[in-house]
């Protein structure tokens, strides 16, 4: 097809890896019962706070580390707003999404004095695996930041903690039936918690290897919608870590081709392909999409019977 | 009802409150943020007309979004549908030659219509396949967006800037007050908003939109039809959004660009909540984000404060609206005690 080469694919691996962070992050907190719309304001607070503590600190290692840390904040207020405070979750979300957009922007003029962009910070290392660079097409698997091979090294990571470990299946208990799990003596808020923050965690990873990975500045609601793809994705993958990755692949194969094509076809607006994306994504949900059925509990708080 | 719009209040209040102490964590005096953004939006005729102006949209959106919550769906696509109403109206506009009321009028009909359908759709999909109705939603915001912006750029482009061509004058949706912007989108804004009071309060239709959102399995078995009022809802939803875009392009801009909706579509969400779903509720929410939207001017020239800060402060609010049954819980506690 028009556009595909093998850069194609070695772009596609690099825009799938925040998408797969953020939808893995989706997963943790939707499998524990708790709907996550806030994916996307984790990753613009996490991919500002990255560039700040990069710009800071001249590390960008240390920038990922506070822009994670940031978006466990989110994913920790998420949890707790939807059980302690029993609101509505999407509306936290919502929430959460307005205020990551709000303190970017203010805090982005505030510390950097114009709004916009920050100025270039240092960003992750690329990654040689030497045996791959032997190979014709070895460009497409090596020399990535980490976080792409981290990323990807998840999956079999949370297929492991969702399937094979007791933490995993309590996990997957509470989001379908908290009661059964509750009179069981698992400690259900707790879980919750912990599910939330840790998608938080992951979202920030996802934030972080968009701007320090990917670009290596911060500029205004720059994640522009992944944080809802990735929110999608999870949907189409049917909230499994193999489903999520086939999925992200293919959002992530849509936009390598996009830009792809943005380049070959400078005389049509970039708009126009930049909307592909969101298109597909679209009609895979009309088309292929028969009967979805989400964690039994999610959406609604969960209050402990006395 | 009254103690919610109490709890509307106490948010309002909490959130101002949060949004001072961050200020002065960030090194900003509050008081005079606050009292530049009061003044900036309250304090001449001219102002206060801006403000109107700046109401009008956010009631059409806050009516699109409680529609979707009186139902119990999530229309957080307003904002894609309000660009596509937009673009409809100034096409129609620009490209249909009319005389002068039935002009606008068709322009804003037409809007409607395809903000239906697009609210329709999502509808369909969540009835019949279970497909949630906020991510549909949210990528059919995407798709508004940059198809819009696709159009100015491209086949709608007019000049150099990336806008269509001005509509025709017989399009244009009249100023009530000559020397400011302020049109008869407003007088439209709320007199719809009335109808849907009464609506809402005094048919059996209001009555069953209210019980599907309230309880949809309990509707069913009352002999609801829960399917058919959820897909009303997103369809009448998508045309009160569309509208909102209509009117911003026919009586205040009078050309379609970009960026003319500063988000009015998500701030639906805010003005929906904070009036509690009651459409009179929702003019005084509009008015509030209003203020905060035409005070940030001065905010930012006078008080030297970056207008980010109302984003802020609007996040805080409706985070305190969303944990309002917290109120209710410590007031309930509070009265067993006395």
């Amino acid at each position: 097809m028009i556009g595909i080469d093998g850069w194609t694919f070695r772009l596609t691996l690099v825009k799938t890896t925040p998408l797969l962070f953020a939808a893995l992050g989706g997963l943790h907190s939707e499998r524990a019962g708790i709907a996550n719309i806030a994916l996307e304001g984790m990753m613009l607070t996490s991919a500002f706070f990255s560039v700040v503590g990069s710009y800071f600190t001249g590390s960008a290692t240390i920038g990922v580390l506070l822009g994670v840390a940031s978006a466990a904040g989110l994913g920790f207020l998420l949890g707790f707003l939807s059980d302690k405070a029993r609101g509505d979750q999407i509306v936290i979300g919502v929430a959460i999404n307005l205020l990551a957009l709000g303190l970017t922007g203010y805090l982005l003029e505030t510390i950097f004095g114009h709004p916009g962009n920050t100025p270039p910070v240092s960003k992750l290392p690329e990654i040689y695996i030497p045996i791959l660079d032997k190979w014709e097409y070895g460009f497409v698997f090596s020399g990535h930041h980490p976080l792409v091979y981290i990323a990807f090294l998840l999956v079999p990571l949370v297929h492991f903690e969702l399937y094979h470990t007791p933490w995993g299946l309590r996990l997957r208990s509470i989001g379908e039936d908290p009661k059964v799990a509750d009179s069981l003596g698992v400690n259900v808020l707790k879980m919750r918690l912990c599910a939330t923050t840790i998608s938080g965690i992951l979202a920030g990873l996802g934030g972080a290897a968009l701007s320090l990975g990917e670009l290596s500045l911060f500029a205004e609601r720059m994640t522009a919608g992944r944080g809802y793809l990735a929110l999608a994705a999870l949907i189409f993958g049917k909230w499994t870590p193999t489903g999520v990755l086939l999925t992200t692949l293919f959002f992530g194969f849509v936009d390598a081709w996009q830009e792809a094509l943005q380049s070959q076809f400078m005389e049509i607006p970039s708009e126009f392909f930049t909307m592909l994306p969101y298109l597909f994504s679209l009609i895979v949900l009309v088309v292929f999409v028969k009967q979805i059925k989400p964690p039994s509990s999610i959406g609604k708080p969960f209050v402990k019977s006395k | 009802m009254k103690r919610e719009f109490a709890y509307s209040a106490i948010s309002v209040a909490l959130g101002l409150l949060l949004g001072a102490a961050f200020l002065m964590l960030t090194g900003k005096d509050p008081l005079s943020t606050y009292r530049w953004m009061f003044y900036g939006a309250w304090g001449k005729p001219s102002f206060i007309a801006e403000t109107m102006t700046r109401t009008t949209p956010l009631i059409f959106t806050g009516l699109a979004l409680m529609m979707g919550f009186r139902a119990g769906v999530f229309n957080i696509g307003a904002e894609g549908q309000l660009l596509m109403g937009g673009i409809t109206a100034a096409v129609i506009g620009i490209y249909v030659h009319l005389p002068f009321p039935i002009h606008p009028l068709l322009a804003l009909v037409t809007a409607a219509l395809v903000g239906g359908a697009l609210g329709y759709i999502p509808g369909v999909l969540k009835v019949k396949r279970g497909l949630n109705e906020v991510v549909v939603t949210i990528l059919m915001n995407y798709v508004a967006i940059y198809f819009t912006n696709y159009l100015v750029r491209g086949p709608l482009k007019s000049g150099y800037l990336p806008r269509t061509a001005p509509i025709a004058e017989s399009a244009q949706i009249p100023i009530i007050f000559p020397g400011t912007r302020l049109h008869a989108g407003f007088v439209l804004a709320i007199f719809l908003a009335v109808i849907l009071k009464t609506v809402i309060d005094k048919s059996t239709w209001g009555y069953e939109l209210k019980a599907t959102g309230y309880n949809p399995f309990a509707s069913l078995f009352g002999g609801i039809k829960t399917s058919k009022m959820v897909v009303l809802a997103m369809t009448f939803s998508g045309a009160l959004a569309a509208a909102a875009g209509a009117v911003e392009i026919l009586g205040l801009h009078h050309r379609f660009y970009g960026q003319f909706s500063p988000g009015y579509g998500f701030d639906g969400i805010m003005v929906a909540l904070i009036g509690r779903n009651d459409p009179i509720g929702v003019i005084f929410a509009a008015m509030l984000l209003a203020t905060l939207r035409t005070g940030a001017g001065l905010v930012q020239l006078r008080a030297g404060v970056s207008k980010e800060i109302i984003w802020v402060i609007q996040a805080l609010i409706i985070l305190f609206v969303s944990i309002s049954q917290i109120y209710d819980m410590w007031f309930r506690k509070r009265g067993e005690q006395f």
